[in-house]
């Protein structure tokens, strides 16, 4: 009996997507090398005129494959969250995902050719503006991005491939469950400390915005990004979950939480993205990046809110706050 | 010396299926001007003004206007310089036909997304100038062939170009019409315009008979004078 997930619809699916976005970006690199090597913006032959049509070709392509991956990376957490049902000892998608060393590489690489994507429709919008300034910069990027695309490919099928569903998997309390005497948070920090560097953290990236701070900006978004990664974790999921053991970054995604997850995180990689791309847009590109930074303080300031906001209706409902979790692992209310 | 608002240097334009339809074109047309290019169908004249007007790219050469080289131009940017330099007046009027006067006019300022108090003013100034005022209201539908034709000119004018471009604009009119565009033609010049016609009607040589007429045979320029 096969007892691996390649014939899984959903990976199917998953496959498909990630080949023909593959494929189309085969055709893209190639056209790239060509404009690389031949690029000479102040000729009008035939062959410059070429380049200059398959340039609008590759922006075409790439905005056709991050159309693709924008739905695929979503996609990959939903299958496996769903596979999660046929996977014994899977809760959600944190045990399947798990399951081998594949796993987690193979979502971190998602999420940074997404981000590589998006920087290059960013850069190409830049470089269509300025006639074509940074033409080989962001041509040697697609190269890059075609290369992050093969290895997740590679990691895709090692990843499913590996799993067999009669072994059993360690579930997300397991992994991401606070065991006695152990501290996962970083730099030693408590839960205390934890959740107020988060709001000092938003508070910095917020006055440095409005002081036009760039370096202190990026700074605190880089901080940030680490800081909110554990206040989700280990603050505001228990919220989420009404669970104060419950650390979870992936059940959230589930539909007893009204798929809560898909927002929380989202709103966490484009704020946190944008405001990483807004100090590239000002020092390289030299081109005003308030209104990058703009986008990136609301979309994690509706991120607090959205976090906040669980707090705040678990207090209504309980009129308590959860307490934290005590040596025996008993949850209890405050 | 007179700066030129349009040049062409060695264009050629070659269709996918490998018909030559410009052949190494070297071309310069001066601010204010007003130039017929004639020839018979199929010479190549609805190519030439289709990459003047930045509808089409050539396969060889430059193309500038207005300080522009609108042959390097990405889309996106060929498309806004269009909307602000270029008004182009085609054979068949281009009109929406369940549309209004008005409505056809003001469509194309959209994309210059201007205050709706100035782009009415825009609109009103334009039809006065195409002398189709009275019809603001009606569809184009209910209009005749002479003024769906000055509904196309306030269209093409109302963003205020540099240059207007006509493609056989005579050609859906009969002689009174026609004389009548020519009038509107001259109105457009003292205004500052440069105009560009491409027609084989001759009523032009008979009326225009001042201006710069270039022939185009074969992809070719074959004689300019005037």
């Amino acid at each position: 009996m096969d007892n691996t997930l390649l014939h899984n619809q959903n990976v199917i699916i998953l496959f498909f997507g990630s080949i023909s976005s593959l494929i189309v970006l085969i055709i893209a690199t190639l056209l790239a090398i060509e404009i690389i090597f031949n690029w000479d913006f102040n000729k009008t032959d035939k062959r410059q005129h070429r380049l200059e049509k398959n340039s609008w070709l590759i922006s075409t392509i790439i905005g056709f494959i991050a159309s693709i991956k924008v739905i695929l990376l979503p996609y990959f957490v939903f299958t496996i969250d769903t596979l999660s049902n046929i996977v014994p000892g899977a809760m959600c998608g944190a045990g399947v995902i798990s399951y081998n060393d594949y796993g987690m590489k193979l979502l971190f690489i998602k999420i940074v050719e997404l981000a590589l994507i998006a920087f290059w429709l960013l850069l190409n919008r830049y470089d269509i503006k300025s006639l074509y300034r940074w033409i080989k910069p962001k041509m040697f990027l697609l190269i890059l991005i075609f290369a992050i695309s093969t290895i997740q490919l590679w990691f895709e099928y090692h990843f499913f491939e590996a799993i067999d569903i009669h072994k059993v998997v360690n579930c997300c309390s397991t992994l991401y469950g606070l065991l006695e005497g152990m501290n996962p948070l970083p730099w030693g920090l408590d839960r205390n400390l934890l959740l107020i560097l988060f709001f000092l953290l938003y508070a910095l990236i917020l006055s440095t915005y409005l002081a036009k701070q760039e370096y202190l900006f990026t700074v605190a978004v880089i901080l940030f990004s680490i800081i909110a990664y554990y206040s989700v974790l280990y603050f505001f999921a228990p919220y989420i979950y009404e669970q104060p053991n419950h650390n979870c970054p992936f059940c959230m995604m589930q539909k007893e939480y009204h798929y809560v997850g898909y927002a929380v995180w989202s709103l966490y990689f484009i704020g946190i993205f944008l405001g990483i791309w807004s100090i590239f847009a000002q020092k390289v590109l030299k081109i005003d990046s308030q209104i990058s930074k703009r986008y990136s303080v609301t979309i994690l300031g509706i991120f607090i809110l959205l976090l906040v906001g669980y707090v705040l209706l678990y207090y209504y409902n309980n009129h308590t706050f959860l307490q934290e979790i005590k040596s025996t692992g008993m949850i209890m209310d405050m | 010396m007179k700066k030129p608002i349009v040049t062409l240097k060695d264009v050629s334009k070659i269709f996918d299926n490998g018909t030559k339809a410009l052949d190494n074109i070297n071309l310069q047309i001066f601010k204010n001007e007003t130039i017929i290019l004639s020839g018979v169908s199929g010479s190549g004249k609805t190519t030439l003004i289709g990459l003047i007007a930045g509808l089409d790219r050539p396969t060889e050469g430059l193309v500038e206007v207005d300080g522009v080289k609108i042959s390097k131009l990405p889309q996106i940017e060929l498309d806004s310089f269009r909307q602000k330099s270029v008004g182009v007046i085609f054979q068949d009027f281009g009109l929406i036909e369940y549309l209004t006067v008005y409505e056809n006019i003001i469509a194309s300022l959209i994309p210059l997304r201007l205050e709706r108090d100035i782009a009415e003013r825009r609109v009103q100034e334009a039809m006065r100038e195409a002398n189709i005022s009275h019809k603001a209201n009606s569809r184009v539908y209910h209009l005749s062939g002479g003024e769906k034709q000055r509904c196309a000119i306030a269209r093409a004018v109302v963003n205020r170009p540099n240059i207007v471009i006509c493609d056989e604009p005579t050609a859906n009119l009969d002689l009174e019409n026609s004389k009548q565009f020519i009038k509107l033609l001259n109105g457009l010049k003292s205004k500052g315009h440069t105009v560009i016609i491409a027609t084989h009607d001759p009523i032009f040589e008979r009326l225009m008979p001042n201006i710069r007429k270039i022939t185009i045979s074969n992809g070719k320029i074959e004689n300019s004078y005037g």
